[in-house]
């Protein structure tokens, strides 16, 4: 066949496997960070291996940044939602509180 | 005019015509005179002066002549060549390989390049007089088996003609003097009522075992073994291929050497003994690949520098041998670019339910055709059109595309085939043309990979990368289109897409858009099915998803559910029409066929369920069954295809200990060959860790006892693979079975 090269996703396990006595040195509970990262960079191999970039690392930064964007952006809107629901709740104690100003609890 | 050709000793072919009432008459042709060609470096004329002169008081050339052909597709026009015509069809590799000695004499090697050499002698025969190799008429076939065993031990006392015992078991043969010549006697009836034309053989070994006994199998006495047994490896993998065996005036196919025929039937063969113009027991022989090259060969001497005409051309291309092409000067850039194959998507280890499947209809033959992608036409030097996306290789607008040429009749063929298939009725014998669908499938799969490979005739890789780059262009054209119509992709491969509606977007018909995609890139996007759901597994030891191991379960629509069994529709529906399997257990060659029967078994618990406690309950059923040892050693049978000697290998495998079983009873394996074996002690290394399949009862432990360990290990990871998308990884199995097992230990028998 013609194809030599390795794909981009082959090549990010080789930097799994390279980079093995890092992961062995850390505390066990940051581990999963470590393997979270390259979870996050797989994510985004197939669009990276499209672009085609000579530097296997820059491909790699690049896939983790993005899916970092996401996972902030996702973040935000659950923040945006839970401000929505939480700004909503207020103004109904505050309603509720204006109904009855007599009822208030000792 | 020509069914089959023999080389007689004396190197004089003799053609084979079919008779109209059965039977075949032969033609000796001593006339024939086979021909190399040689061109020289630069077409400088010194070397082929040369070369004439040395070959001149050369007994086995009877002539030498100057003529004009083109020495490749690419070649600007015709260049000046010796035509060396030789005495015997069966000296014409010596002859070459002299050419290349005396080569080193005079001059640089590589100075000549060579022609017409490397030709199966009938298939050269036949293409050089014009005669057409297909049969008039129906074949006459008669099918002879015989177990390997019996083979190992030379015994052709269990022979099977057209799958009945030759001889049976009682009286049969009482009168002859033993079992072997009373099943040359049978055959030998057979033979002269029937007068076979095709001897379908289960192994070539039977012709000489045959001949031992007394029995000729051709129409002519004797027979000729053309080639010895080999190991060989081809892409990667070791193939083992048995000794070849010719007789006089009948085709003989080797079943355990036949690609073609074992993945298609003699219809697909004799389809392409008309495309190729080779005769049947030639083609039957050869690799995808060879078959490809046959249709090649043949089209290149047609070729007249810019098209394919009509007539063989004095001026045509000869097959190359030896092929010194080097690949084209490119940057490391292009490089970089161009060594890739084509797109994938990665896609998310779950259960994803309302899938759709897409397929573009044979991809990569389609791109070669509609695009014009062929060795003649990448990275000419006419045209400065830059049409091949990414790489910017310009595509020849002048030139025929050689290999669009070669394909398209097959991919109409083909097509027309399938369309048959669709309007026959259920009674319709179908068979031939779904014989010849698969046996042009996997022609059309060698086409792409050729062109990559060095050793192919007329391939070349820049094709290679050019067709990687459109097809890599075509899925991101029909993801762009997808996503627009409001579809959200759960995953792609190279040809293929999975999409899905996104839940928060209106979706267009996924069929129209399907036939947008179509218009656009040329190429019909054939719609497959809805998957009620699909799960893709997760990597073992690794994230991330496998990209190639899947399953799912089409949906009622699709696998078309009559309506008569409406009350019980999952009844209705072969399990193979209602799941697509990929790269799971089941759809290994290795499983056994109780672990995958268990995992079909299982499959159909996750799509009742939902739920891995409960696949993981049936999962015990089945566990209880093999540890009472209630299951038949026959569906516990690993075939497995060896990789090396039994020496070779470091570790004590089970690969090794069967190959040593082998050797200890008689019936050694090659590597390339499969063993087939039951595992009966793990902890054993050696011989007595396994049996093989045929093993009488007393070679095997007591009641044919297996280790039901070893098994139980292989059915946890095959349900392993079924729910590991829904979240359950083996260790969790486990301890699963381990909290039940606390509960009713006795269920286990142990």
């Amino acid at each position: 066949m013609g194809r030599t090269r390795r794909t981009l996703r082959d090549q990010f396990d080789a930097i799994e496997r390279e980079w093995t006595p890092f992961r062995r040195s850390l505390r066990r509970h940051h581990q999963p960070a470590f393997d979270r990262l390259f979870d996050r960079a797989r994510s985004h191999a197939d669009a990276a291996g499209q672009q085609n970039a000579p530097d296997r690392w820059r491909a790699f930064v690049f896939c983790v940044l993005l899916a970092q964007e996401r996972a902030i952006a996702e973040r935000e809107e659950t923040i945006a939602q839970q401000r929505q629901a939480l700004d909503a709740l207020g103004e109904r104690v505050d309603a509720l509180e204006a109904e009855s100003p007599g009822d208030r609890p000792e | 005019m020509a069914f089959t050709i023999d080389v007689r000793e004396d190197g004089t072919p003799v053609r084979w015509a079919l008779d109209a009432d059965g039977g075949a008459t032969p033609t000796a042709d001593p006339d024939y005179q086979p021909t190399i060609y040689a061109a020289a470096r630069d077409d400088r004329d010194r070397p082929l002066a040369w070369l004439a002169d040395a070959l001149a008081d050369d007994p086995k050339v009877v002539a030498v002549e100057r003529v004009r052909k083109h020495r490749s597709l690419r070649a600007e026009g015709p260049s000046p060549m010796l035509a060396i015509r030789l005495d015997r069809l069966d000296e014409v590799r010596q002859v070459a390989r002299e050419i290349r000695q005396r080569e080193q004499e005079a001059f640089l090697p590589g100075t000549f390049s060579l022609y017409d050499v490397d030709l199966d002698p009938g298939f050269r025969y036949v293409a050089d007089r014009g005669f057409d190799p297909t049969p008039e008429r129906e074949l006459a076939v008669l099918d002879l088996a015989l177990p390997e065993p019996a083979v190992a031990d030379g015994d052709v006392g269990p022979l099977r003609i057209d799958g009945d015992p030759a001889v049976g078991d009682g009286s049969a043969g009482a009168d002859a003097a033993s079992p072997a010549a009373a099943v040359a006697d049978a055959v030998e009836t057979e033979l002269d009522s029937r007068d076979p034309d095709v001897l379908l053989l289960s192994s070539g070994e039977i012709v000489p075992l045959l001949a031992a006994a007394g029995v000729d199998l051709g129409r002519r006495p004797g027979f000729s073994r053309l080639a010895g047994e080999s190991t060989y490896v081809s892409y990667g993998q070791v193939g083992h291929s048995p000794a070849r065996y010719d007789v006089p005036g009948r085709a003989l196919i080797d079943r355990s050497n036949s690609f073609l025929y074992g993945h298609s039937n003699l219809a697909g063969l004799l389809y392409f003994v008309e495309r190729a113009g080779k005769p049947l027991q030639e083609l039957a022989t050869d690799s995808i690949g060879g078959v490809l090259t046959a249709i090649e060969i043949r089209a290149a001497r047609r070729w007249d520098g810019h098209h394919v005409a009509d007539e063989e051309r004095e001026d045509g291309v000869p097959a190359p041998w030896q092929k010194r092409q080097t690949e084209d000067w490119k940057s490391l850039e292009t490089l970089h670019t161009a060594d890739r194959g084509g797109f994938t998507f990665q896609p998310e280890a779950a259960v994803h339910e309302d899938v759709h499947e897409l397929d573009f209809a044979s991809l990569y033959p389609n791109i070669i055709r509609n695009y014009g992608v062929s060795p003649d036409t990448v990275c000419c030097d006419c045209c400065d059109s830059a049409a091949v996306p990414e790489l910017e290789y310009s595509l020849c607008e002048n030139r025929d595309a050689f290999l669009a040429r070669v394909l398209g009749p097959l991919l109409d063929d083909r097509s027309d085939a399938k369309a048959r298939l669709r309007e026959a009725g259920s009674g319709e014998d179908t068979t031939d043309d779904e014989a010849v669908v698969e046996a042009i499938k996997w022609v059309l799969v060698s086409c792409f990979g050729y062109q990559g490979y060095r050793h192919a005739k007329f391939g070349r890789i820049e094709t290679h990368e050019a067709i990687n780059a459109v097809a890599r262009e075509i899925m991101l054209t029909a993801k762009r289109r997808l996503e627009d119509a409001g579809w959200r992709i759960v995953h792609g491969i190279v040809d293929s897409v999975w999409v899905t509606a996104a839940s928060d977007r209106e979706q267009r018909p996924v069929r129209e858009v399907a036939d947008e995609i179509t218009d656009e890139v040329e190429i019909r996007l054939e719609y497959e099915g809805c998957f009620d759901w699909v799960a893709f597994c997760p990597r073992k030891r690794a994230s991330g998803a496998a990209l190639m191991r899947y399953f799912g379960r089409w949906a009622d629509e699709t696998v078309d559910v009559p309506d008569s069994t409406a009350a019980d529709p999952a009844a209705a529906v072969d399990f193979d029409d209602r799941y697509k399997l990929r790269g799971i257990e089941a759809r290994q060659r290795s499983t056994c066929e109780f672990v995958a029967d268990a995992q079909r078994d299982l499959l159909a618990t996750v799509h009742r369920e939902r739920a891995s406690e409960a696949v993981c309950d049936r999962l015990e059923r089945h566990l209880r069954e093999l540890r009472a040892g209630a299951v038949d050693p026959a569906d516990l049978a690993i075939t497995q295809r060896v990789t090396k000697t039994a020496e070779a290998y470091e570790q004590s495998t089970r690969a090794k200990a069967a190959l040593e079983r082998a050797a200890a009873v008689g019936v050694p394996r090659s590597p390339g060959q499969s063993v087939e074996y039951v595992v009966v002690d793990d902890d054993c290394s050696g011989p007595e860790r396994v049996r093989l399949a045929f093993e009488s009862d007393d070679a095997w432990p007591a009641g044919r006892r297996y280790d039901a360990t070893f098994y139980a290990d292989r059915l946890v990871r095959a349900c392993e693979s079924l729910i590991a998308p829904l979240g359950w990884e083996e260790g969790r199995i486990r301890s699963h079975l381990q909290r039940d097992r606390d509960v009713a230990l006795s269920a286990f028998g142990e």
